[in-house]
């Protein structure tokens, strides 16, 4: 990660020219006598990277909009005032990161309900437990119960790695990374990533053995 | 299936497991502190441990150098110029709404009325003397003018800087307002504290019992004449049992009524 670029130290002659000028319009739009000229040179500028922040979290073009558009409302709302564009850049993905958290809670509430709703309706209509999404956890207690066992022991073991061994393996696994950019990420050698794996996963069956003998 | 494969899947299967449960997320103001290389060795740590297990949190961690940089693919201006135009007649409707004087609900008088008189015809044949009284009450209700309620959308004071004035709001005694407190990072369900607190530090109102809507944020009505003018401090802390946690605080100044 590159915390340099990060911050706004390292940028192009151009981007740092704009970035320069855009803060008296920062500035402007903060105040009663705005503002809507210094609002859209302010939109204009920072558009691209709000859109490209909500593509980036795999929604549909037209949902990415309405986001954006809520995003710049409140930015045009909050009407803040800030000492540099730095601070306000961190404003900015303060609210499009909120943004894009309320519209995720506000779908899965909706797709909680429905979810809840089709559940109820199907246990209704197989109230005999016919076999089923709801049938199969009434019918198999035993298969429900050692997925259960399986699971803690394997969490139990997986605290027990060390803390760089455990983030390889879950990277490898759960994010599907590559080993260079699980190398990337963790700041450390292709070598050691693999080193890492190789004995991660030797050391879990060993613990694993351990645990269910206990 | 060989035992190396299927300890793959159920490392697999646990890791999701995890993932879906993560009840709550860093705040934002977390995330650029992590990215800027800004907390402290445990607080990092948690963070590091949170995006092992979150690939949501980990994708924005990674896009948010790029975000800060605004080294990012410029969008069709088609695209741009007709977001602008929407943005517009979203703050046109927005401050249009904001200065729409109070008025009865007469648009509907006469579909209402109109249901109403229906009904008592139908049902007076056999009703009871009770039950029309009730129904001529409501049709009196109905007839009355019924104010819109204000509603004030409160940000932390990070959002506001040194000078800037708080919202300020004036309400009549016994008259009604919303507030609607945004907080900036994730609010996890369960009961929240709220304390309202005056300028001179005391707390002048608190419940334990407050729960955040379905999209984050906290409704509260006030009422008029129930704190005297001046300026406050909502904090809001939890969720329980951790009642010492600060969600947000959000100021405001209640002005001093002219009616």
């Amino acid at each position: 990660m590159n915390r340099e670029a990060a911050k706004g130290t390292v940028l192009p002659d151009r981007q740092t020219t704009l970035l320069h000028s855009l803060l008296p319009h920062i500035r402007r739009m903060g105040r009663a006598e705005s503002s809507r000229e210094s609002f859209q040179e302010v939109f204009e500028a920072y558009y691209d990277r709000v859109r490209h922040f909500f593509l980036g979290r795999g929604l549909a073009p037209e949902e990415c909009r309405d986001l954006i558009q809520e995003t710049f409302l409140r930015v045009y709302q909050g009407k803040g005032v800030f000492g540099s564009t730095g601070e306000f850049e961190a404003w900015l993905f303060q609210i499009a990161l909120n943004v894009y958290r309320n519209a995720k809670r506000a779908k899965y509430a909706v797709k909680r309900n429905v979810h809840e709703e089709s559940l109820d309706q199907w246990m209704e209509e197989h109230r005999e437990g016919v076999p089923g999404r709801g049938g199969e956890a009434w019918s198999n207690p035993l298969e429900q119960f050692l997925d259960r066992e399986r699971r803690f022991l394997l969490a139990s073991a997986l605290t027990r790695l060390p803390r760089q061994m455990r983030r390889c393996m879950v990277l490898r696994i759960h994010h599907e990374l590559k080993y260079r950019d699980i190398a990337d990420k963790l700041e450390i050698s292709v070598e050691t990533v693999k080193a890492h794996l190789y004995q991660g996963k030797q050391r879990l069956q060993e613990l694993l053995d351990d645990l269910s003998k206990d | 299936m060989s035992t190396r494969a299927s300890l793959t899947d159920s490392l697999k299967q646990l890791a999701r497991g995890v993932e879906e449960n993560l009840s709550s997320h860093p705040r934002p103001e977390t995330l650029l502190a992590y990215c800027g290389g800004e907390l402290a060795p445990t607080e990092s740590a948690a963070v590091e441990e949170h995006i092992t297990w979150c690939r949501e949190c980990s994708d924005i961690l990674d896009d948010l150098p790029q975000f800060l940089s605004g080294e990012v693919p410029e969008a069709d201006p088609r695209e741009k110029s007709a977001d602008w135009s929407g943005l517009m007649d979203q703050v046109n409707r927005t401050e249009r709404s904001e200065h729409r004087p109070a008025v009865a609900e007469t648009s509907s008088f006469w579909p209402r009325s109109a249901q109403l008189i229906a009904a008592i015809l139908v049902l007076s044949v056999g009703a009871s003397v009770f039950w029309v009284a009730n129904l001529k009450g409501r049709l009196n209700e109905a007839l009355e003018p019924r104010p819109n309620i204000p509603i004030y959308d409160l940000d932390p004071p990070a959002a506001e800087r040194a000078g800037e004035e708080a919202l300020g709001l004036e309400l009549a005694a016994r008259n009604r307002a919303v507030l609607i407190l945004n907080p900036l990072g994730s609010v996890p369900p369960g009961a929240y504290t709220v304390r309202f607190v005056s300028a001179d530090g005391v707390t002048v109102w608190t419940s334990e019992s407050l729960e955040p809507t379905e999209f984050g944020n906290f409704n509260l009505e006030l009422v008029g004449g129930s704190l005297p003018p001046g300026r406050y401090r909502i904090d809001v802390l939890g969720p329980q049992p951790d009642s010492e946690r600060l969600v947000g605080s959000f100021v405001f100044r209640l002005l001093r009524s002219s009616s």
